[in-house]
């Protein structure tokens, strides 16, 4: 069952399955986040956004509103 | 363009540093160009360009240009626009790409594409240090294989592997002749001729197409994930070392909170308290110098206009300096160490209810000591109406300069010995104008909201860097380009200014000012009576008032009329465009009054003065009610004009914010006045 990435609690994993807008999935390929990768959310700030998620070695800021684009495969 | 180019006279005359952000480029740039680099805008946009020149090994200088970082040559960002057009445009160049060894597979993406470009390519990878403490361990050997390059590994911190890479540079390089993204039968050559064009058609058009779509880039990932796997070893690291504990409870929504705020109290008490003496030992400098002037030259046009006009002026631009440097160095070591994303991971939330980012708030901490750093430290905020909504608002946090103004003020308003509860009344006041200030800028920041248009819907992505100790000599460089920014940049704009009042103030209309200086010579009884000993004092106030300062002091007077203040108060006004507290000494001169340190002879004199009608006092309650919100919101600084100037690239901006920021401040004194009085 996929999820989305801003459901994933603080310190689970999961795969990435889809990231809805062309746009967004291209800037987020630079990252090495893109499809079939793993994903892990390290922190969240106070009220739970932004988040830091680690993928490929990287950790990223991604905010609500880009979170809820992507669908992850929680493992 | 032709490729291949033709290489048996390929004389390398541009070295191009490519990167992603955070991977060390900026630290490799200064190591090799060393002091002689040269900061400028790139033409129509608010991007930096770095130049150096670096001397190669038999003696042959050339250029080089550390481009903006970038993660992609698929540009969505103005950085990473400009990086990508000087890379197509590029000839008899040498690209120098630096990857941050501890991230390779997303700084290798960007590789692989700048590699695609078929210019002559070098791969350095950075920080290998920090990578090894990772616990990764690169075969550079198989990598340089597989990727068909160059590669050389370098420590900016350590200061290791740059004789190599200087001894890399100096030979004569062919064009890379690998295609990563092959994906057809067809030759390298005709890929990487397509692949430039497909690029340049996407940029000028804003259309993408196959060569810079989510296939193509999911195709290099996975092919660069699979080069990794065959050269690269991770063993598991183990937590250790002070920051790498310390960084969980940095970015904790509770402690991290705690942590912040501690941290910008000292950030803000240090540009405020360090920058003291300093800025009094650059005045000091520049009152003696005008001081040696003086009695170097006779008296007259020449002297005034050096000492009162060109080394005032020339003070007024030095003095904020310290505040520049110390503003700057916590930055730089916020940025060096990484801290500074995780400020804004903290802060993000909050500062986008009102159309900003979480990077706008050490812009708007630093705004409490002095709007000239902190407007040049919104630079690094990457979306553009974020940035300009930053910038515009930065300069109505209350700064030191209001400080001077503000306890004048209070100090006519309430007596010392006032207080609320168990709090002093004046340090009520000061405190509320303090928060006056901040809820002014996020208000504001929502309204200037409305005037920005972005073109690019941009996503928020940012990247956490690992904490890591800084390089000093890093952080160094930085706070000689800020400076040299400043000086050379909103400098000249302070410059002509400052001479343009000094012309107003020492010069009026017809032989009025000679006039006042000849009843002044042979003062009759009148005049004995109005100054008693300090004919002095009477002699510079009244050639003020004769003075063109003096004249639009007058002609503003029926303007200003409705906010309580009448000329003098106009002629401290305009003369304060220079820095707000010029206020106090030109009220000073205009009551003809000794200038002290504490201004307690202008207060006395200030409360002493009586409309010569009503015979009531000038300085009520409702007039220093109205001069207290006039000064908190009305754009009192050409420095600040010049800066953001400077900043924003165009006149439009700094105009919307006179406009803006002056209207308020007049609408709210008219009122205040009003309802008061």
């Amino acid at each position: 069952m996929t999820q989305c990435l801003w459901d994933i609690q603080k310190g689970q994993r999961g795969k990435i399955m889809e990231i809805a807008y062309e746009d967004l999935a291209l800037k987020m390929a630079a990252f090495g986040f893109v499809k079939g990768a793993e994903v892990m959310v390290v922190e969240r700030a106070p009220f739970g956004d932004p988040m830091i998620v680690e993928v490929a070695a990287i950790r990223l800021i991604i905010r609500k509103s880009e979170a809820l684009l992507m669908a992850v495969q929680p493992l | 363009m032709k490729y291949p180019p033709e290489y048996t006279d390929y004389d390398i005359q541009t070295i191009y540093l490519a990167g992603n952000p955070n991977c060390g480029k900026t630290s490799i740039f200064n190591l090799l160009a060393g002091l002689r680099q040269k900061v400028s805008n790139i033409p129509g946009t608010t991007v930096e360009k770095v130049e150096g020149v670096m001397t190669l090994d038999d003696h042959r200088k050339v250029t080089l240009i550390d481009l903006p970082g970038a993660y992609t040559l698929y540009p969505k960002s103005e950085d990473e626009l400009v990086a990508c057009r000087s890379l197509l445009q590029a000839e008899q160049a040498l690209v120098v790409f630096v990857a941050d060894a501890g991230r390779l597979q997303s700084n290798l993406f960007y590789y692989t594409q700048v590699a695609d470009l078929g210019l002559p390519t070098v791969l350095v990878l950075n920080m290998i240090d920090l990578a090894e403490e990772k616990g990764i361990h690169i075969n550079t050997e198989q990598l340089s294989a597989q990727l068909g390059v160059l590669v050389v590994e370098t420590s900016a911190r350590q200061n290791k592997g740059f004789g190599k890479l200087r001894a890399v540079l100096s030979k004569k390089h062919p064009p890379h002749q690998t295609y990563f993204a092959h994906t057809s039968a067809k030759s390298v050559e005709t890929h990487i001729q397509e692949y430039k064009l497909a690029l340049t058609q996407a940029i000028d058009s804003g259309i993408g197409n196959s060569y810079t779509n989510t296939e193509d880039a999911e195709m290099r990932q996975r092919k660069i994930s699979d080069i990794l796997s065959s050269c690269v070893q991770v063993q598991p690291a183990t937590v250790k070392g002070f920051l790498k504990k310390a960084d969980p409870y940095l970015m904790h929504p509770v402690w991290g909170m705690i942590l912040m705020l501690g941290m910008l109290l000292v950030v803000f008490q240090s540009v405020f308290s360090l920058a003291e003496w300093p800025m009094q030992g650059i005045e000091w400098l520049f009152s003696t110098l005008g001081g040696l002037i003086k009695q170097g030259l006779p008296d007259g046009f020449i002297q005034d206009f050096l000492v009162e006009g060109l080394v005032s002026g020339l003070s007024g631009i030095v003095v904020f300096l310290p505040q520049i440097l110390i503003l700057f160095f916590f930055i730089g070591l916020m940025e060096e160490t990484g801290y500074i994303t995780r400020v804004s991971f903290l802060t993000d939330r909050f500062m986008r209810y009102f159309g900003l980012n979480g990077k706008s708030v050490i812009p708007l901490a630093g705004g409490l000591a002095c709007a000239i750093p902190s407007v040049m430290a919104a630079r690094s905020i990457e979306n553009k109406a974020e940035k300009l909504a930053t910038i515009l608002i930065t300069p109505l946090m209350t700064c030191s300069a209001r400080l001077p103004v503000y306890t004048l003020l209070i100090s006519l308003m309430v007596p010392e010995e006032a207080s609320l509860g168990w709090f002093n009344l004046r340090g009520i006041i000061l405190f509320g104008m303090y928060l006056l200030g901040f809820v002014g800028a996020l208000i504001f920041a929502v309204l200037f909201k409305l005037f920005i248009r972005s073109k690019v819907n941009s996503f928020f992505i940012l990247e956490l860097p690992d904490l890591r100790p800084p390089r000093w000599g890093s952080l160094w460089y930085t706070l000689y380009r800020k400076g040299m920014t400043f000086l050379m940049g909103a400098g000249k704009v302070i410059l002509v200014v400052s001479v343009v009042l000094f012309f107003l103030k020492s010069y009026g209309p017809g032989d009025r000012m000679s006039e006042v200086r000849e009843q002044f010579a042979h003062p009759n009884r009148a005049l004995q009576e109005k100054w008693g000993d300090n004919l002095e004092a009477g002699l510079e106030a009244s050639l003020l008032e004769a003075s063109y300062a003096g004249q639009i002091g007058h002609w503003i007077a029926p303007v200003i009329r409705p906010l309580g203040f009448d000329w003098k108060i106009g002629i401290a006004i305009m003369t304060s465009f220079a820095a707000r507290e010029v206020f106090v000494g030109t009220m000073s001169a205009i009551y003809g009054v000794a200038d002290d340190e504490e201004g307690l002879g202008l207060r006395a004199r200030l409360q002493q003065e009586t409309d010569p009608e009503t015979g009531k006092p000038v300085y009520d309650f409702a007039v220093l009610c109205s001069l207290l919100l006039f000064y908190a919101f009305a754009l009192q600084c050409m420095s600040t004009v010049a800066i953001v100037y400077k900043e924003t690239n165009s006149f439009r901006w700094p105009a919307l914010q006179i406009l803006a920021m002056t209207g308020t401040a007049y609408l709210l004194s008219m009122i205040t006045y009003q309802w008061l009085a």
